[in-house]
Order: C-alpha cells, then structure tokens, then sequence
C-alpha cells in the first residue's frame, strides 16, 4: 500500500507538470463539450482520441483519455437538466427529477447537485476501485453467464415496478422492447433476425439513436405545444447552484447508497450508467416515504441518479484493468486505447504499469472536480436557457440532436430511427407509457439472451445452473426481497387510500 | 475559316491551331496531374484505409500503424488515412472497399478465414476471389488454453475423456469458433461449445472459473495470461513453439500440421476488384517497405504483436488453400454451429 500511495503521488506530480495538464484541460473541455452533446460522447470522444494520441506517451495519452472521459458525463447532465434531453445514455434517468426541478425554476440547484454528487461519486467508485483490486479477481470470477442472468432480471423487474404509469403498461411496452432487441444478428445464436434483409439493421436497433428520439425529439415536439418557456415558476427568486451543493450534504445516506450502487453495477460488465442511475433512483423510489412524489422534482431522487451515474466509472473500470472485460461502452473504447499504447490489462497494468492505471485514475479525478467546478460556476449563466423562449430553443435541440445521431456512424438511416422513436416517443407519453422502460427494455434483452443461452450451452441444458450458484441464489434472494417490499408497498397505499377519512359519504 | 490572302494564312493560322494544340496539351497534362485515374504518376491523392471494425482491438491497432508509417513509403507526398467503417461484423467496411472504384484510392483490412466461412454459409456482398489482394500484414498464430488446475492437462486428456469438453468461445461466425471447430473435430474431441463470449478475456475468466474447460484463441491474446500463470497453454497450432512457451507441443508434435493453415487469421489488406496491375504493385511495395521499416518494427516491438509480411500472390493463395480447406468443413459448420 505504500509504494502504491508513493506512486500516486509521483503521478500527481506528472499530472500537473507540464504539457500533461494541458492534454488534461483540452481532455475536459472535449469530454464536456462530446457529453453535451445528445448522441455523442465518451464513446465518440475516446473513438477521436485513440488515433490522435498516436506517438504519444501513454501516461500522457491515459491523461487525455481519462479526462474525456470525466468530462462527458457531466457535459451530459447539462443537457438532462435544461433540456430534457440527455447528452448520454447514462443521464437518461437525469431527467425524471432534473429537468422537472428546471421547471419549476430551480435549474441552477439542479446543477449544483449535479456538480457535486456526480464529482464525489466518482471520487467514490475511484476510491473503491483502489481498495478492491486486492480481491478484483475473486469478484469478477464470482459472475459468470448466470449471475449475469439474474442480474439483467432485476433490471427488467424493476422496471415493470417502477415504470412510468401503470404496471401493466411498462410490461406490455418491457415486453414490445425485448422483441425488439431481439432484430438484428445474434452471435450466440449465429442467425440474423427480422433484419428483412438490409445491412443497416445487422447491428440491430441502435440505442443512442432511440434515446434521442425519445427523449430529445419527443421534448421538442411537447415543447411546442405547451410551454411558452421551459421555466414554468410563477416567481424571479430562484434557487442558486449552492444550494444544490449543500442539498447533496444535507443527504448524506441517499448519496453513500446511490455511489454504492453504482459502483457495485459497473462491476458487472454491459450494464453501464443507465442501469447504474436506473437502480439507483429505484431504490431512492422504495425508500422513501413519499414514492408518489417523484417525478415532479424530488432533490433525493436526483442526487441518486447522479452519484451512481458517475460513480459507476470506478467500478466499470475494475473489470476492465484486470481482466480486459469492458465494464461498460466507454471501457470497451478504453481498452482500445490501453491496446493501442502497448498496455495489456491483467497482472501487469497492477503491476509493471500501475503508474499509468493510476495516472489514468487520476485524470479521471480530476476531470470530475474541475468540470463539476465549471457547471458551478457557469451554472447561472447556464440555467438562463430555461427563460429563453422555446422557439428558439427547440431548432438548437433538434439541429444538435440530429447532427450527433448522424455523426455516430454516417447513416442518415440512423436519423430517420431518431426521427420514427420521436413520434413513438410523443404517442407513448401522451397515453402514459414509460419511455425508459422502452430503453431499458433494449439494453436488458441481448444481455439476457445471451447469458440464458450461455448458461444452457455450459450445462448441457441444464436448468439447476440458474439455482445452484451461490451467488445466483444471493441474487434470486435479493430480488424477491426487493418484489416483496414494493408490493408491500403498494398494498400499503391501497390500504392507506381505502381508509382515507376524506374518502366517506359524510365528506 | 481561311484567311483569303495565302500569304498571311499559313503564319496566323498556323499560330492558332498551335495555340489550340498547346491549350489541348496543357489541359491534358493538368488532367493528369489531378485526377485519381488519368496520366500522372500514382498515387496523386489520399488513400483511403478502410479498417472494418471499431477502435479496439488489433485490427485498428495494425490499421493505425499502417496509417502512420505507409506514406513514408509511398511515392509522391499523399497520406494513407485509417478510417473505422464499422458495423453488420465487418460487412460494412468489407463492403465499402469491395464497392469502392478501382483506382487504387481505397483499400483495406480483410479478416480470413472469417469471410470465407461467413461467404460458405451465406450470401454476401463480396467475392473473395474478385478482391485485388495487395498484401498480409499479419498471420496469427492459435493456442489451446484451459486453467492450471484443470483435470485436462493435454490433448490426449481431452481426447479420452468420458464426458464432452467444453469449449468457451466468441459468436457462431467468428474466426476464432470456425478454427475451433475445425480443430476439434479434426482432433475427434468430444466437444460442447459455450457460444457468445464477448471477447478473449471473457473466455478467459469462464475457463478460470471452472464455467468451461478450454479456449482456443490467438497467441497474442493468450500470451499475457499463460506468463502470468493464469492460464496454460496446451496446444500450439504451428510447427514450433513461441519462444515464451517453448515446452508447449504443437500441432506438428501431435501430428496435426494440416491444421497449422486453417488455424491461423489473416490479417490481408485488399482493394476492390479490378484494380490496375501496376497500382497493386505500388501498394504492394509499399505495404512491405513499411512492415520492413525500423520504425513499424520497433512500433511492433514495443506493442508486442507480430508482424509477418506477405506479398499480393501469397495473400490470394492463403485465400485459395483456405477456402479449398474451410470448404472441407462446410457440413460441419452448418451442422455444429448454424443450425441450432
């Protein structure tokens, strides 16, 4: 532990010499800038990266990487926040309270808590990360295709409790979006599927184009129709980015749970920050006294969804160093840019090369701190977005969101899908289906697929698999506990609202 | 139009049709000089490298390399641009280059035997034996792994087992599960095979874990895990052993060496059909100065990947021997791996 901490300091020195922290600040200014951007980020901005960073040292190429990567998630927050439309998958769930908390005139906090929980919700899963690659090896040999399994059942039962409207309508459309991740070629099946024969859909339905038809092309067209401005408070005494900062201190259990949570979820690989923020903003749903609440601007549920947003990148990077596993779609890059400084992950990046992990620790440090110290100081100037009029806001929204959709891949058919999932998206809102319960659906049903077909090939058809691992079975224990307290729950408010002394005749 | 007075009409016309010839020439030579297809001297523009995969992994890595170091190495001052065309497996990037026009400006990476076996089995875009081979820049070389502690410890282990080995590895049409296959039916090991893995390091942590009994994957990718201890390697597919695993057998020991072919991947670089003989020979030139120059060596060096040069007729007889032996195993794959 102390050549470790000797190392640590060396490489705090390094980061901060010269050019190494100007490849820093140029790494968050394009992580801010790809984040913010609906459909591009960490993904796109690393993709850049890579080929530019040809040459360069890798301890000055981890810098570049992993400020990018700090910055992107924060970058999209902003957007979340003031648009309704998130600037990364992971800040999907940003917009169930942050942009509601914007309506109401209450965008700076928004920012604030944004710029504080996810900056000391990195910090944390950093943190963790340190302290667990001891035992990295003994956690990510835990997990094989049926825990993985089980895992992405949670997910799917999580979201059937806790979709938008009612419980029947988020199964219906879970259900309509597992068929629909099912299009596509499945490599553990070996067949291409409703594909109806063209390349484009070989890849299957893509998730970004979907996540900016839904949310961002979805918003433009409410916006038209029924708000002048996205600030709909009556008052000019609004709420300052202090005040977000101070609200994550005043909540202190919310936070430590949530960064847990998304620590604890990019261990696991293909999860990523949607699922992270998802659960996480789940369990702040259960925990709280006042479930009903939330939706319209609940501070808890914000701060959930971002601690573990930005907290998941410590535990998806676990797997990632120590096994070349990507943790998630931004390591999956990552490792492509490991790979193309020569640095294998396994025993030598923890040993030989754990000056560059912990470079790369490092930078991604200190790209949360400083952007999140940019959103603080920025975020009056920023909040003002909301007071502008939506005519003028709605052509940026929909210039930038197609732009980022077709900078993807080239594919103006991608544009089209954003465009098809935008009027989807309006349908869907209009009779109270849950959009994300749609997104998750996407992401869950090839990770289900496959770990359930996995399981069986490595079983020879065997269904005990499922039952008969020890950590499955903590698994099962957990989400039954997890159904049993949300349908206590709901019974309990159905009781409530039997006995409500209001509900009688006298009344 | 004659000028009517012959005295005058030999020296003004006379100017005029040289100038006229003079314009045609100079219009001419200006053509060629700027145009991909006329008469100046190849390559006039950019060259397009199509790699058809995303930025991980090593067919960006070697694609990127080839980027950086190949203009040196060309005539006339262009660059070779590496550009990731991803997507559908690679049939996008496949496609890009197969349908590109044959001027020598586009080419890119070819990943066989994956195309040959994928080109069996189902219709694509592309021809193999139409594409103008250019090159190889890389032959991987494959290795049999299972854990330290397993209770298959060789080849005869496996191959006398009571109960099916299982063999973790990557999607049905993946290059690294066609050389399994052949290789385990060649071997005649009663194997199950666990499909999906995502990458080599996931298979890696199912042999580990015990969820499976062995992979069989690149060299390069095994090769971190074996010095490491985490992993043993079993069985080499060539005629001798890497340096940093010379007690492994090989193929060639156990009497296999007809699978040293099919058990390798060929990183080639092609263009589209048609391309012109002389502009093969640039590239091809080119593409070996480069995988010859002490810059792309000490840059293989420092990344600890191989580098085993082909010419244009070695990389299309690689294609025609592997489509030859590939072919041999077409009921197999669709038997064993796309059936089910």
């Amino acid at each position: 532990m102390s050549s470790t901490l000797e190392l640590l300091a060396s490489a705090l020195v390094i980061l901060f010499s010269w050019p190494n922290i100007g490849f820093a600040i140029a790494g968050v200014i394009i992580g801010l800038v790809f984040g913010a951007i609906p459909g591009l980020g960490s993904v796109i901005s690393l993709s850049l990266l890579i080929p530019l960073s040809f040459g360069m040292e890798p301890t000055a190429a981890m810098i570049l990487f992993g400020t990018a990567m700090g910055g992107g998630k924060f970058g999209g927050s902003i957007t979340a926040i003031l648009m309704n439309t998130p600037g990364t998958a992971g800040n999907v769930v940003s917009t169930f309270e942050g942009y509601p908390l914007s309506k109401k005139g209450r965008s700076e906090e928004a920012i604030g808590i944004s710029a504080t929980a996810s900056a000391l919700g990195a910090l944390f899963g950093l943190v963790i990360l340190l302290l667990l690659i001891p035992v990295a090896e003994t956690i990510i040999l835990a997990f094989g295709a049926p825990e993985n399994f089980w895992i992405a059942l949670i997910g799917i039962v999580a979201v059937g409790i806790l979709g938008e409207g009612d419980i029947a309508k988020s199964l219906m459309i879970g259900g309509v979006a597992l068929m629909l991740s099912f299009i596509g070629y499945s490599g553990v099946a070996g067949v291409y599927r409703y594909g109806v024969g063209t390349q484009y859909l070989w890849d299957g339905i893509q998730l970004i184009p979907v996540i900016i038809g839904l949310f961002a092309i979805t918003e433009s067209i409410r916006l038209t129709r029924e708000a002048s401005t996205i600030d709909q408070s009556d008052t000019d005494d609004h709420s300052t980015v202090w005040d977000g900062v101070v609200q994550v201190f005043k909540h202190p259990i919310v936070f430590f749970r949530s960064a847990t949570i998304g620590t604890l979820v990019g261990l696991i690989p293909g999860l990523g920050g949607l699922i992270a923020s998802f659960i996480s903003y789940f369990q702040a749903v259960q925990s709280s006294s006042n479930p009903d609440a939330f939706g319209s601007g609940v501070v808890e549920g914000f701060i959930a969804t971002e601690a573990a947003n930005d907290s998941m990148d410590g535990g998806a990077l676990l797997p990632t160093v120590t096994f070349g596993i990507p943790g998630s779609p931004v390591m999956a890059v990552l490792l492509g840019g490991f790979l193309f400084h020569g640095l294998s992950p396994g025993l030598a990046l923890l040993t030989d090369d754990l000056d560059v992990l912990l470079m790369l620790v490092l930078a991604l440090a200190l790209s949360n701190v400083v952007s999140s110290t940019i959103g603080l100081l920025l975020g009056g100037k920023l909040a003002n977005i909301t007071r502008v009029p939506v005519d003028s806001i709605i052509p940026l929204i929909l210039a930038v969101s197609v732009f980022g959709v077709f900078a993807l891949r080239n594919s103006i058919l991608d544009v089209f899908v954003a465009v098809l999932f935008g009027l989807v998206g309006y349908v869907l809102v209009a009779f109270d289906y849950s959009r994300i319960t749609l997104v998750l659906g996407l992401i869950l049903g090839p990770l289900i697929e496959s770990a359930f077909h996995q399981s069986l090939q490595a079983s020879g058809g065997s269904y005990l698999i499922f039952f008969t691992r020890p950590v499955s079975v903590g698994i099962i224990i957990a989400m039954a506990v997890i159904i049993g307290v949300a349908y206590n729950k709901m019974g309990q408010q159905d009781i409530s609202m039997d006995q409500d002394p209001m509900d009688t005749e006298e009344a | 139009m004659h000028d009517s007075d012959d005295n005058n009409w030999m020296p003004s016309n006379r100017r005029r049709f040289l100038k006229q010839v003079g314009a045609v020439g100079v219009g001419a030579t200006l053509a060629g000089c700027s145009g991909g297809g006329g008469g100046g001297e190849y390559p006039q523009e950019d060259i397009r490298y199509i790699i058809p995969y995303g930025p991980g992994g090593s067919f960006n890595l070697y694609g990127q390399a080839l980027g950086e170091f190949m203009p040196n190495h060309l005539p006339n001052d262009v660059d070779v641009v590496a550009e990731n065309v991803e997507g559908a497996g690679g049939r996008r990037g496949a496609n890009e280059v197969y349908q590109s026009d044959p001027d020598g400006y586009t080419i890119g990476t070819w990943n066989v035997p994956g195309w040959i076996v994928t080109s069996l089995i189902e219709d694509t875009e592309f021809d193999l034996s139409k594409v103008s081979w250019v090159g190889r820049y890389r032959e991987g070389i494959y290795g049999l792994v299972t854990a330290p502690d397993s209770e298959y410890s060789s080849i005869e282990d496996m191959q006398q087992s009571d109960s099916e080995v299982r063999f973790v590895t990557f999607g049905r049409s993946a290059t690294g599960t066609l050389v399994m296959v052949v290789a385990t039916q060649a071997m005649e090991i009663d194997a199950r095979y666990i499909f999906g893995s995502n990458s080599s390091s996931e298979g890696f942590r199912d042999v580990i874990s015990g969820d499976a009994d062995a992979m069989i994957t690149s060299l390069t990718a095994i090769r971190e895990w074996v010095q490491d201890d985490r992993l043993e390697l079993n069985l080499v597919f060539d005629d001798e052993a890497p340096d940093w695993a010379s007690d492994t057998p090989t193929a060639a020991d156990l009497g296999y060496e007809s699978l040293n072919q099919a058990a390798t991947i060929q990183h080639l670089v092609g263009g589209p059909p048609e391309l012109p003989d002389d502009r093969v020979s640039i590239l091809e030139q080119a593409l070996l100065d480069t995988l010859d120059s002490d810059e792309m060596q000490s840059w293989a060096e420092e990344n600890e990947v191989p580098i085993t040069p082909g010419d244009s007729q070695e990389a299309a007889d690689t294609v025609s021997s592997m489509r030859e032996t590939f072919g041999e195993y077409e009921d197999v794959f669709r038997e064993e791996v796309f059936s089910e």
